[in-house]
């Protein structure tokens, strides 16, 4: 009798793990702050902003926030979903997907392959074009020049390369343009509504956030990483131990044990790594106490040096607890 | 009702940018642009500081 109660519960339950009800709250509030930002520009006798001035600062404003979190709906929420389906079913899987990264402006599938095909699947190798460029000493260029270079411009570029050359999967070729047709319609929906307002309300966030919340997370999340090893296996990422953060992004600081079990939930990610905690410790796993926000406008604080053995590392900051005592 | 509760502070918790990004843009309606710039300017300025 119990069990056939949880089964009808289960049959009843659209999402694969109770705590993804976040995800869709998170995504759900992105999209009705970029309505409300819709609503209040087209009727600005609402906020006061009769004027170019202040209907421009209201602009600037509103794309600041609105591009923060497209930032994080992307590059962390959409994210969880690449690795995890949020939904039981896989065409709402596959539709809440393609409504969840347009308003970040990517096609979910574009996004999907540049990150699990790309990045996951050779990550710091030579062919995974989501990570800044080397330097010639094997270091990352700048930060503040690999943010507005990659999005859009090169990850068009490389994209165009991929699906040209059938990187990935068969009829990868095909698909990419049933997908960038689909992106099309839904993204330019605020166009049709008024061109100025997409240009501000809609384009502008979107750069914001891939350029500025995405990029430094990218950059931060691997900046003096090595590929992973049998002597390294935890030097491929940084972790970031900040509370405020990874409650407000879903974990995603959690960066060492998301990339050696990537199928792991991100609400199970602080579970995850109190059980590695000592290894991380004994193989000098990079933890920071903070988030990527200081880090990523701090760079000095992610240096990491190493000598030949690649293992041992000086790291500029490391988290308190994560220092190994024997040194 | 405490576990309901406690459910409600975590989705409360987890949404909290999204939520400061719609009060920014909705309270412009009370405060006016200039406000609003300020604060989405001191929001940026205090994460890159201290989160």
């Amino acid at each position: 009798m119990k069990q056939s109660a949880v089964d009808t519960k289960s049959r009843w339950t659209i999402l694969a793990h109770p705590e993804d009800i976040h995800c869709v709250v998170f995504h759900l509030l992105t999209l009705a702050a970029y309505g409300c930002a819709f609503w209040l520009y087209l009727h600005p006798e609402w906020i006061h902003a009769e004027d170019v001035w202040s209907r421009l600062a209201f602009v600037v404003a509103a794309a600041i926030m609105l591009g923060w979190i497209s930032g994080i709906d992307l590059g962390v929420n959409f994210h969880n979903h690449t690795h995890r389906r949020i939904f039981r079913a896989e065409w709402l899987n596959r539709w809440f997907g393609r409504l969840w990264a347009f308003s970040s402006g990517w096609s979910s599938f574009y996004w999907w392959h540049a990150h699990v095909i790309v990045h996951h699947k050779n990550l710091l190798g030579p062919t995974d074009w989501t990570l800044p460029r080397r330097r010639p000493d094997g270091s990352f260029e700048n930060m503040f020049w690999y943010c507005p270079a990659h999005y859009p411009w090169r990850c068009a570029l490389d994209l165009w390369r991929d699906f040209t050359s059938g990187r990935g999967q068969t009829g990868v070729k095909r698909r990419a343009v049933v997908e960038l047709v689909i992106f099309l319609l839904l993204w330019s929906i605020p166009f049709w509504i008024d061109p100025l307002m997409a240009l501000g309300l809609w384009v502008l966030p979107q750069w914001f956030g891939n350029v500025w919340n995405i990029g430094p997370g990218m950059y931060v999340q691997h900046v003096g990483c090595i590929p992973k090893s049998a002597s390294s296996p935890y030097s491929h990422s940084n972790t970031f131990l900040s509370r405020f953060f990874n409650l407000t992004t879903f974990n995603i600081g959690y960066h060492i044990e998301h990339h050696n079990f990537p199928g792991v939930h991100w609400s199970e990610l602080p579970f995850l790594h109190e059980r590695l905690k000592d290894e991380l410790i004994e193989k000098n796993a990079h933890v920071l106490p903070f988030g990527y926000y200081r880090a990523g406008w701090n760079g000095s604080m992610m240096e990491a040096v190493r000598n030949n053995e690649q293992s041992d590392v000086e790291f500029a900051v490391q988290h308190p607890d994560y220092v190994q005592l024997s040194k | 009702m405490r576990q309901i509760s406690s459910r409600i502070v975590l989705i409360l918790g987890r949404s909290l940018i999204p939520i400061t990004a719609l009060i920014i843009i909705l309270g412009t309606i009370w405060w006016g642009p200039w406000i609003s710039l300020l604060l989405a300017a001191a929001w940026w300025f205090m994460a890159g500081r201290l989160v």
